[in-house]
């Protein structure tokens, strides 16, 4: 029997409208950020996500914690669906998802120590006693790897990596079960997104988590997850185990991101699928399947039919006509 | 065992960085000089305020008079150290008023937006079409002239600033990455707004206040000047200039005494407001 998903996404949409000036809503012209979305995550799995910038995949992240509002679909949470819930009932699920933010910078408080901040999330659920309090957050700061005397100091006195462990131990301080960290390592340097990845995986391991990975680069997500969905214009067009989507990409878009990779070895090198014209705009996408502008095996029904998300035996899953 | 409340070395820091902006310090001096010279002026002052003495009228400064006397005899000595606790009650009281209308009006339109926004907005809009000045001189004409209507008046007009400032704080912070990351922590508006948004906003506001002091003090002068806002014999500062206006080409200590005290205290509550921008800036290190 396959067990239950953690969390199942279904039919997911986010749309933005666009304002008008003066505050007033617009002609009804719409962002299509998310379109459609549906994938699940088993417990202890690690989803990887990826895209171009501005595919929608930081606001599928967004809109799966309900920080935005779904415009439409489903968000099932351990069996709950999140439908319409407010703030005060999403509290409880909020204290087992988490998020690791991209801007190590952007996403501590300048203004609180980092006592403060990674004790801030047991503060918010009131877990145990001040004391208790303290001392979990000694202990998270070890297992993320930071020096206990560094307690009292201000976020601005850390490097980009070091304030990524912060957030990793805020994160990780409510004990939560699933934790999407969106963009994790891409403001790092490149030594230091290892060290950052190995944490997250040692966490993993250790505290039976399960991630929702969101990254725009192939090569990170491909280290660490165990199953790639890899979205354009707001929508996923392949799904599949990590070293299927690596190694036997069936969508012509992920083919030609993932000869995009550049390797160090140069007879690895594959040969590059050099795609034409720009992203089209999420305001105006283009009709039947979204990549047929692009694609370099197009034929003229992929104007018309907008190819659904099929499976193959392998549990492979792609959303192309001619794949 | 050192896990001392963060607040308190904040702003610890915030003072050591102050101090060594030798400008801003020796403003800070000065303000605090005034500020005693109000407190203690009737220990001060060799004479009352309002003592007139007739055959010591017009007098030149002097050993007995150090700023002189002005037409009846007045110490002007002891109506300049009268005339800055008006100038200081002025230049605070009037700004929390305008912090008490300002800081809520300007929290719930960035922080609510929307609607209460645009309420609030228009409403700033509006405000901001009178000359401040000229709003004063309204609200001073309908009250009446002395010091408390001069406060309101002050304050009513005073608030706009401080609320839009408040406003663009509050926009900004809402969107920023940490107030996301509370969100999705668990956090409610209040423990946003008083955990993140208010400390994070506290700096600008602060050195707004110190900006905005300045301003009431020389909107009181103006008043006073005017003739709509301390009423004699209470000393202040513009009221003293305009009373001996005619003279000022004879007697030049009636004009120069409060019109230096009026440039020296705007002078150096701006050079305070400059130095506290900076010192309460925790990613300014040295």
């Amino acid at each position: 029997m396959v067990p239950e998903p953690i969390l199942v996404v279904e039919d997911v949409c986010k749309h933005f409208p666009l304002e008008h000036t003066l505050g007033r809503p617009g002609d009804g012209g719409v962002v299509r950020a998310v379109d459609g979305v549906s994938f699940a995550i088993q417990e202890g799995e690690t989803f990887g996500l990826v895209g171009e910038s501005g595919c929608g995949k930081s606001t599928l992240g967004l809109t799966i914690l309900h920080l935005y509002q779904p415009t439409a679909g489903r968000v099932v949470f351990e069996g709950q669906d999140l439908a319409g819930f407010s703030d005060a009932r999403l509290k409880p699920i909020r204290r087992k998802m988490q998020m690791i933010f991209q801007d190590p910078y952007a996403s501590l408080d300048p203004r609180m120590t980092v006592g403060h901040i990674v004790q801030e999330p047991l503060d918010i659920h009131r877990v145990g006693t001040k004391d208790e309090r303290k001392k979990r957050v000694r202990a998270l700061l070890d297992m993320v790897g930071l020096n206990q005397q560094y307690i009292d100091r201000y976020p601005h006195e850390f490097s980009g990596g070091q304030r990524q462990r912060i957030g990793i131990a805020r994160a990780i301080a409510l004990n939560p079960q699933f934790i999407i960290c969106d963009e994790p390592v891409s403001a790092l340097d490149v030594s230091i997104q290892v060290q950052v990845l190995n944490l997250l995986q040692d966490l993993q391991r250790e505290l039976r988590l399960t991630y929702l990975f969101i990254a725009h680069n192939l090569a990170v997500v491909a280290h660490i997850s165990d199953r790639i969905g890899v979205m354009y214009l707001g929508k996923l067009i392949e799904i599949g185990p990590t070293d299927l989507v690596c190694n036997r990409p069936r969508h012509p878009y992920t083919q030609a991101l993932l000869s995009a990779v550049p390797e160090i070895d140069r007879r690895r090198q594959k040969n590059r699928i050099q795609l034409t014209g720009d992203i089209p705009s999420p305001i105006n996408p283009p009709s039947g399947c979204l990549f047929h502008p692009r694609c370099p095996i197009a034929k003229p029904d992929c104007a018309e039919h907008a190819p659904a998300l099929r499976q193959d035996e392998s549990g492979h899953w792609v959303a192309c006509h001619y794949a | 065992m050192n896990h001392q409340p963060g607040r308190s070395s904040l702003w610890r820091d915030a003072a050591r960085r102050f101090m060594k902006n030798k400008l801003s310090a020796v403003a800070a001096a000065a303000i605090l000089l005034m500020m005693l010279l109000a407190v203690f002026a009737p220990w001060v002052t060799p004479y009352h305020y309002s003592e007139a003495n007739f055959d010591d009228a017009w007098q030149f400064p002097s050993w007995k008079h150090p700023m002189g006397t002005d037409s009846i005899g007045r110490d002007y000595f002891s109506r300049i150290a009268y005339g800055t606790r008006i100038s200081l009650i002025v230049g605070f009281a009037a700004q929390l008023i305008s912090l008490l209308i300002g800081v809520p009006l300007g929290a719930i339109a960035g922080y609510k937006g929307g609607r209460a926004d645009y309420l609030v907005m228009r409403l700033v809009d509006v405000m901001s079409v009178f000359p401040t000045l000229l709003f004063a001189i309204l609200i001073m004409a309908w009250l009446g002239s002395g010091l408390i209507n001069v406060l309101i008046a002050i304050g009513v007009t005073g608030w706009v600033g401080v609320c839009r400032l408040v406003r663009a704080q509050f926009l900004s912070l809402r969107e920023s990455d940490f107030v996301r990351a509370a969100h999705s922590m668990g956090a409610d508006s209040v423990h946003i707004v008083v955990r993140h948004l208010l400390p994070n906003a506290l700096s600008p506001i602060i050195v707004g206040l110190a900006m905005g002091i300045p301003g009431a003090i020389f909107a009181e002068a103006g008043l006073s000047f005017l003739g709509l806002g301390i009423n004699p014999p209470t000393p202040s500062w513009g009221q003293m200039v305009s009373t001996h206006l005619p003279n000022v080409i004879y007697y030049w200590h009636l004009a120069l005494f409060p019109v230096f005290m009026i440039a020296l205290i705007m002078l150096g509550f701006s050079l305070v407001g400059d130095g506290l921008r900076d010192a309460l800036d925790p990613r300014m290190n040295e």
